[in-house]
């Protein structure tokens, strides 16, 4: 044995060590603690927070040399390490290189996040070797990258041996049409790979093509995100087809693309068909009236979509009554996004009909539409019948008290309603009359957004006395009315009640500068009377 | 304001105390410091001790600290004795190992004084040691805290190699350490501490009357 200095650093005993190391982040202990010498490293190895340290999140940690070679040197020897985010950091001086190198032997990691490092063709072709071998990494996440047809071509080269992974993130890269073809020869040999993002590429018709005709084989896949590629009726024929024949993909994303009216039309033929798919989202087309009665007479047919998702997609009433119909028969849709179209009062007329006999819908947003004070009678007349219903999102539309007074009457009596978005209409303390007056025997609502309406003191009075009852409403949203301190004050009195549930978000009302002082007070009084804190309950 | 043992003596002619009752502390160098019962309340090692023997003038011997380190400390807690009484909180420390697994203690709330009086010991004389294994031995939570806090602060942000350099540690022999592709069992021998027997265990209990 070797004579050696030691340091009085060594001689601390155990219990001293463990509380500077209680001091220290996870990566400091990794890289400044572990591998000083042998005795740290027993003392790190048996510390209850080193054992259970399975995260190392690095992200956004302005990575140098340095850390790179302690990650080298100490990863071949962690063994509770299953996640690394090293994402957005810069990539000089080939770091990512040495750090995908150092993790080839690796057998824990489950998780490698190296989002947003200008990774390229060198890294990539770094990354496949370490596919080729490794057989533990499931999760692979490369998004907002470079990475162009080259760099894809390594990774699906390695894909199409690899049984491991199960998720790659490929979004906001360069991959374009040959690139995609490589990815597609490999999912026809892939069986493990079930979740491909690849939006935000550079992808044309004919890449969809490939990738439509690889997925008719392919057999695992289950989710495919192809948000932003703009492809148009071409690609759109494609998917269509490919989903007469997939049998695995149950969430497609086609958001933000060039899908048109006859693009859908053929997307619309494959889902009738289809049996498998759940979840589609076509959110930023440009499906309008005519691509809406296609999809209507598809979701007549179809059994298994459960969430739909067809919001900015310029649809007017005509194609809001297509949908409307459709849902009287269709008995699989609950989640059905329609926000920002133009869907008027006479599309509400129709959804509100649908509502009375749809037996399956749980979740209706018809935000940012064109819907007035007799629309949202219709809807409030349709829910009166209707029993699976739990969210109604009417954000940003010009329903008034009429409105709300039929609504009231639903709430009476409904069991189903926990969400009623309200918010940026048109209802005053007329209205909330009727509504506050419902609270009182309503016991299943949990979230009522009342903000950016007409309320004033008198409304504020209402609603307070309804709360004096009331032990289900836990949100309450007041933002952006016309409440003084008079009606904060209501509010303030009967949250003073411990029993009450109730959280109330006040900010933005007409309170003057002169009873700021007062208002704060009872808000410190109050902790669920929040005057300054922004009530974001979506 | 670098005080010595020997300004600490001073403290002898402070009669001006809560209680009145002062008490004489001695280091394993013969040194007696006069300490009040403010100073007394913040170790519980003192506590106890004063506490088991009711010796009245009989100084209490405290052989694992020297005069140099036992003065200063005397100061720590003579700056100390009006504090706000620490959170009980922190007395769970060593009772939950699974607290604080996410979140790293704060290191950078130590307050100005005492960040000048922990700069008077140093890693090369050893006194940074001394003062923090004087505390853990006097029960002083607060000292031993700052202590610990400012040796987790010299070590953030250093390479491995640099954190040798500084505490002066000789790295296992390349090959042979625990990093080594063939690392095997028989290196332990090498370690040159006898806490080893600690380090396996789950967190121990601090024992004042270790050593």
């Amino acid at each position: 044995m070797t004579e050696k200095v030691h340091s009085p650093l060594l001689t601390l005993p155990v219990e001293i060590v463990y509380r500077i190391l209680d001091n220290l982040d996870e990566f400091t202990i990794l890289c400044s603690v572990r591998d000083v010498c042998h005795r740290f490293n027993l003392i790190t190895d048996t510390s209850n927070r080193y054992q259970l340290f399975t995260t190392l999140d690095l992200s956004n940690y302005q990575l140098q040399d340095h850390h790179i070679q302690c990650l080298v040197k100490t990863l071949p020897n962690t063994t509770t390490l299953t996640t690394i985010n090293i994402g957005s950091n810069t990539n000089q001086d080939g770091l990512i290189v040495k750090l995908i190198n150092a993790l080839k032997n690796n057998k824990t990691l489950t998780t490698l996040d190296i989002n947003c490092n200008s990774i390229k063709d060198q890294e990539a072709q770094d990354l496949a070797i370490l596919l080729d071998n490794n057989k533990v990494l499931t999760t692979l996440k490369l998004g907002q990258n470079e990475i162009d047809d080259l760099a894809v071509k390594y990774i699906a080269d390695a894909l199409s041996k690899n049984t491991t992974l199960a998720t790659l993130d490929l979004s906001h890269n360069q991959i374009q049409d040959q690139g995609v073809q490589c990815l597609s020869d490999a999912l026809i040999k892939n069986n493990t790979l079930t979740t491909l993002d690849l939006s935000y590429n550079n992808i044309q018709d004919d890449g969809i093509e490939q990738l439509a005709d690889a997925l008719k084989i392919n057999h695992a896949l289950t989710m495919l995100d192809l948000t932003g590629i703009q492809f148009g009726e071409i690609g759109a024929k494609q998917l269509g087809n490919m989903l007469l024949y997939n049998k695995t993909l149950t969430l497609l994303n086609l958001g933000s693309n060039n899908i048109d009216s006859q693009g859908i039309l053929y997307l619309a033929n494959g889902l009738k068909d289809n049996k498998t798919l759940i979840n589609l989202d076509l959110n930023k087309n440009q499906i309008e009236d005519e691509g809406a009665k296609y999809l209507a007479d598809a979701l007549i047919i179809n059994t298994t979509l459960e969430i739909l998702n067809l919001s900015e997609n310029g649809m007017e009433y005509q194609g809001a009554q297509y949908l409307a119909n459709a849902l009287e028969k269709n008995s699989s849709l609950r989640i059905f996004d329609l926000a920002r179209n133009g869907i008027t009062d006479i599309g509400a007329e129709h959804f509100g009909r649908a509502l009375s006999s749809n037996k399956t819908l749980t979740s209706l947003d018809l935000s940012n539409n064109e819907i007035n004070d007799q629309g949202g009678q219709y809807l409030a007349s349709g829910l009166i019948n209707n029993k699976t219903l739990d969210s109604l999102n009417l954000h940003t539309n010009s329903i008034g008290d009429q409105s709300a007074h039929k609504l009231s009457v639903v709430l009476i009596t409904n069991k189903t309603l926990t969400t009623i978005d309200f918010n940026n209409n048109k209802i005053t303390d007329n209205g909330i009359e009727h509504l506050a007056d419902s609270l009182t025997k309503n016991t299943t609502l949990t979230i009522l957004d009342l903000g950016m309406n007409q309320i004033r003191d008198q409304g504020a009075e209402y609603l307070a006395n309804a709360l004096q009852t009331n032990r289900t409403l836990t949100i309450l949203n007041l933002q952006y009315n016309e409440i003084t301190e008079i009606g904060a004050g209501y509010l303030a009195v009967v949250l003073s009640d411990y029993s009450t549930i109730v959280t109330i978000y006040l900010r933005w009302n007409n309170f003057g500068e002169e009873k700021r002082e007062k208002l704060m007070k009872l808000a410190n009084e109050n902790e669920r009377l929040k005057l300054t804190d922004v009530c974001c309950w979506n | 304001m670098a005080t010595t043992a020997e300004a600490s003596n001073t403290t002898t002619g402070n009669t001006e105390t809560a209680t009145g009752k002062m008490i004489k502390i001695q280091s394993n160098d013969g040194q007696i410091f006069e300490v009040d019962q403010g100073v007394v309340e913040q170790s519980s090692t003192i506590k106890t001790l004063s506490d088991l023997m009711d010796v009245g003038d009989v100084p209490i011997p405290l052989p694992n600290v020297k005069a140099s380190i036992l003065g200063p400390i005397v100061d720590f807690c003579n700056h100390h004795k009006n504090d706000q009484k620490p959170e009980p909180i922190d007395e769970d420390d060593d009772d939950d190992p699974n607290k604080d697994i996410y979140e790293p203690k704060r290191s950078d709330d130590i307050c100005e004084w005492d960040l000048n009086f922990i700069k008077q010991f140093t890693v090369p004389e050893g006194t940074l040691f001394d003062i923090i294994m004087a505390a853990n031995y006097l029960g002083i939570k607060t000292l031993l805290a700052v202590g610990c806090k400012t040796i987790a602060n010299m070590v953030r942000g250093k390479s491995s190699t640099e954190v040798r350099e500084m505490f002066n540690i000789s790295y296992d022999p390349p090959g042979e350490g625990i990093n080594a592709p063939n690392a095997i069992e028989g290196q332990a021998g090498t370690v040159p501490t006898t806490q080893d027997a600690n380090a396996t265990g789950p967190s121990p209990q601090p024992d004042p009357m270790n050593q």
